[in-house]
């Protein structure tokens, strides 16, 4: 069975480019366009780790990686923030909240999915 | 301050005139007193007596005396008549007058003469008694006899210094008067001092001249300006007494001084002027229509470096006006001028201050305003970075995978055409990259993140990422680094800048090598990049580091980017990495831009220094 991952990202075209890569490499995808829905599917579906857009409309990415990480089920998840927001000290707050890897847009499709299985793997899972 | 300076110095020099003046006065009158005790002196001691009897024996005569009409002391007077002493006229009288008087009333007084021992007649006021013995009968007389000669001359000597005496207490009370009256000059000048700091100049003058009017006991004044040029009498102010009496309708505010009579005298000659017969003085104009009349006047001008620069002016004194009342007023105008200066440069000082306040409330609300649009600025920056870079991610990624077949075979065709449209988006990309940095640079949202590596393993980085796009123009690369220098600086960053100065070197060389050398300086170190390129110009090579400067249309074609790369490298270079950046040239040989930056960003300054993060 293919390794599950849960994608939340509310711009449909990357989001289209996400899954299309991750699909391409072997992976499923679950999709969420919204915090919210994706701290759900987290509980729900359990996935083998999460790539997160840090931009969203109702929570903001913190929120989510700190729902996450508060959930008994889902705190071991290992979470990948993805953004083009690209403000210094985004990518200190989003480890510090407890995000195992952090890739800034615009995302490379030769390397993007060997930069996630680095971050899973340093995660240790 | 000055007034009080002058002020106390004319007091002292008052106070001393006073008190020699009251030493010489003691000493006058010491001096009338020893006087008297010496005449008193010489009338006990001297003072001729003898006695003779009814028929004009002499029976005896004292020592003064004999001293007198020398007689020896001890020689008796047996013999000796009173005509040997009286001349024979002073006799007779004595004979007729005197003794009979005597007899009657006991004593009789009168004038008379002695003969001395040159048989000289001398002066000499006497007193007869009549001595009666017991029975009633008289016996002898005696006659005091005061040498007149020497009286007179001792009362000369009294008289002489009693005038003296009267006359040094004329000075005396002159000089009281004089002290006086300047007390009451500076008392006024320092009212005005006081006066000062609560009225404006025109009060001060105003006052001033009330002063100086009651002062010289004059009934009418005037202060009136001088224009710069020497050349006007800028009337300004007269006092209240003159302003009731005198009914000249609106004068102009300028009146030429060759046109003003000879009370503006002291303003041509600088000096004081008096005018004790005003009516007569052979200058004089005239008055006009309605001029309160002018029988005396005094002039004062009052000067500033040489210049006058007011006059002040008093006149119709009872008494003629003397030196005296020309210093009162001289003092009293100063005092006013001074007062006025320091007051006018309060108030424009004031008005300075008010402007500054105004000055300074409009920079706050503008900065304040300036501080609004810099936060928005970024918040847009922020919001384009995201929403400029969202569809650039879709754009690039999926090209990328349509170019890499993910999707499925592409001919040549679609290769090229999808190729250039990828780098295309690769090229926009970075200037959204360029821009977003400088915005963040100048805003001070980015944070130098330093940590430790060598110099040798990131310029070998650096020139490895160059190499492919070097080698395809037919470039060579020398690298010239030691190994073992170890910085501790924000590595992203400066690799960022070496990549920019390698890029230009390639973009703008032909042929020929592209040299990279790093030295340590002490505590520095610099990093140089030399290429064989088309060169700078010297008038250009200031304005390389400029924003959106590019300095030949021929670079605009055959180079491509909007000019940002050197921008940005000198930004980062300063604010980020507290080093700086330099460039020479020589124009068809080539450019060399030098990184020189500290080896340790932490020993620079504290982090605040560099800007905070977001």
């Amino acid at each position: 069975m293919n390794a599950r991952v849960l994608v939340i990202e509310d711009n449909d075209d990357n989001m289209e480019l996400t899954c299309f890569i991750l699909n391409a490499e072997g992976y499923d995808t679950i999709r969420a366009d919204t915090g919210r829905a994706g701290c759900a599917a987290a509980l729900q579906q359990l996935p083998d780790f999460i790539v997160l857009d840090i931009q969203l409309p109702d929570m903001n990415g913190l929120d989510v990686v700190n729902t996450i990480r508060g959930a008994e089920q889902t705190r071991h998840i290992p979470v990948i923030a993805m953004t083009s927001y690209a403000m210094s000290g985004d990518r200190e707050r989003m480890l510090g909240a407890g995000c195992n890897g952090y890739i800034e847009k615009p995302i490379d499709p030769d390397t993007v999915v060997s930069q996630m299985q680095k971050f899973i793997a340093e995660a240790g899972i | 301050m000055q007034i009080a300076d002058n002020s106390i110095e004319e007091m002292e020099s008052l106070r001393s005139r006073v008190a020699e003046l009251e030493s010489t006065n003691a000493q006058l009158q010491s001096e009338v007193e020893e006087s008297r005790h010496m005449a008193r002196m010489v009338s006990d001691a001297g003072d001729f007596y003898a006695c003779f009897l009814p028929d004009g024996r002499l029976t005896s005569v004292n020592a003064p005396g004999r001293a007198l009409l020398g007689w020896p002391a001890s020689e008796g007077v047996e013999g000796k008549k009173v005509l040997d002493v009286y001349p024979r006229w002073v006799w007779q009288m004595v004979k007729d007058e005197g003794m009979p008087s005597a007899i009657e009333q006991g004593v009789w007084r009168g004038k008379g003469a002695i003969l001395d021992a040159g048989g000289n007649e001398v002066s000499v006021s006497q007193v007869v008694m009549a001595h009666r013995d017991a029975e009633g009968d008289v016996r002898f007389f005696s006659v005091l006899m005061r040498d007149l000669t020497s009286c007179r001359h001792t009362k000369e000597a009294v008289c002489r210094a009693h005038e003296r005496l009267a006359d040094a207490n004329a000075v005396l009370e002159r000089e009281i008067n004089q002290r006086e009256r300047t007390e009451r000059v500076l008392q006024a000048a320092l009212d005005l001092n006081q006066l000062a700091s609560e009225v404006s100049p025109e009060d001060v003058i105003n006052a001033a001249l009330e002063e100086g009017v009651r002062i010289t006991g004059s009934t009418i004044g005037y202060f009136h300006f001088v224009s710069s040029n020497q050349q006007a009498i800028i009337l300004k102010t007269w006092s209240r007494d003159t302003v009731k009496d005198c009914s000249v309708p609106d004068l102009s505010k300028h009146y030429p001084l060759e046109k003003a009579g000879v009370w503006a005298d002291c303003v041509r000659t600088g000096k004081p002027t008096m005018h004790n017969d005003y009516a007569h003085d052979p200058n004089r104009k005239g008055l006009p229509k309605g001029h309160i009349s002018v029988h005396r006047h005094l002039g004062v001008p009052i000067l500033e470096g040489g210049e006058v620069v007011a006059v002040i002016g008093v006149g119709n004194r009872l008494k003629p006006y003397t030196a005296m009342q020309v210093a009162q007023l001289h003092l009293l105008a100063e005092n006013a001028w001074l007062i006025v200066q320091r007051r006018n440069a309060e108030v424009d000082l004031l008005e300075r201050k008010n402007q500054l306040e105004r000055q300074a409330d409009h920079l706050e609300r503008a900065n304040t305003k300036l501080k609004e649009m810099d936060r928005l600025k970024s918040m847009f920056i922020a919001s384009m970075s995201h929403e400029l870079r969202s569809p650039l991610n879709s754009i690039i990624g999926f090209t990328r995978i349509v170019l890499k077949g993910m999707s499925g075979e592409l001919n040549d065709t679609q290769r090229d055409q999808l190729g250039r449209a990828h780098s295309a988006a690769n090229h926009l990309l970075n200037l959204i990259s360029d821009i977003i940095d400088i915005s963040k640079i100048e805003a001070g949202r980015v944070d130098a993140n330093p940590v430790e590596f060598t110099l040798a393993g990131m310029v070998t980085d650096a020139v490895e990422s160059i190499r492919p796009l070097a080698e395809s123009k037919g470039l060579s690369l020398s690298v010239d680094v030691p190994s073992g220098v170890t910085l501790q600086t924000d590595q992203r960053r400066l690799f960022q800048c070496l990549i920019n100065l390698l890029s230009n070197a390639v973009k703008y060389s032909e042929s020929g090598t592209i040299a990279i050398s790093g030295r340590q300086f002490g505590s520095e170190v610099a990093i140089s990049v030399a290429d064989t390129g088309i060169g700078i110009a010297d008038d250009d090579l200031p304005r390389v580091f400029d924003a959106f400067e590019r300095l030949d249309s021929h670079l605009r074609v055959s180079a491509g980017g909007v000019g940002l790369g050197l921008y940005i490298t000198r930004k980062m270079i300063r604010d980020l990495l507290k080093g700086e950046v330099t460039a020479s040239s020589e124009r068809g040989v080539g450019s060399t831009f030098t990184i020189t930056i500290p080896l340790d960003l932490g020993e620079v300054g504290d982090r605040e220094e560099r800007g905070c993060a977001v």
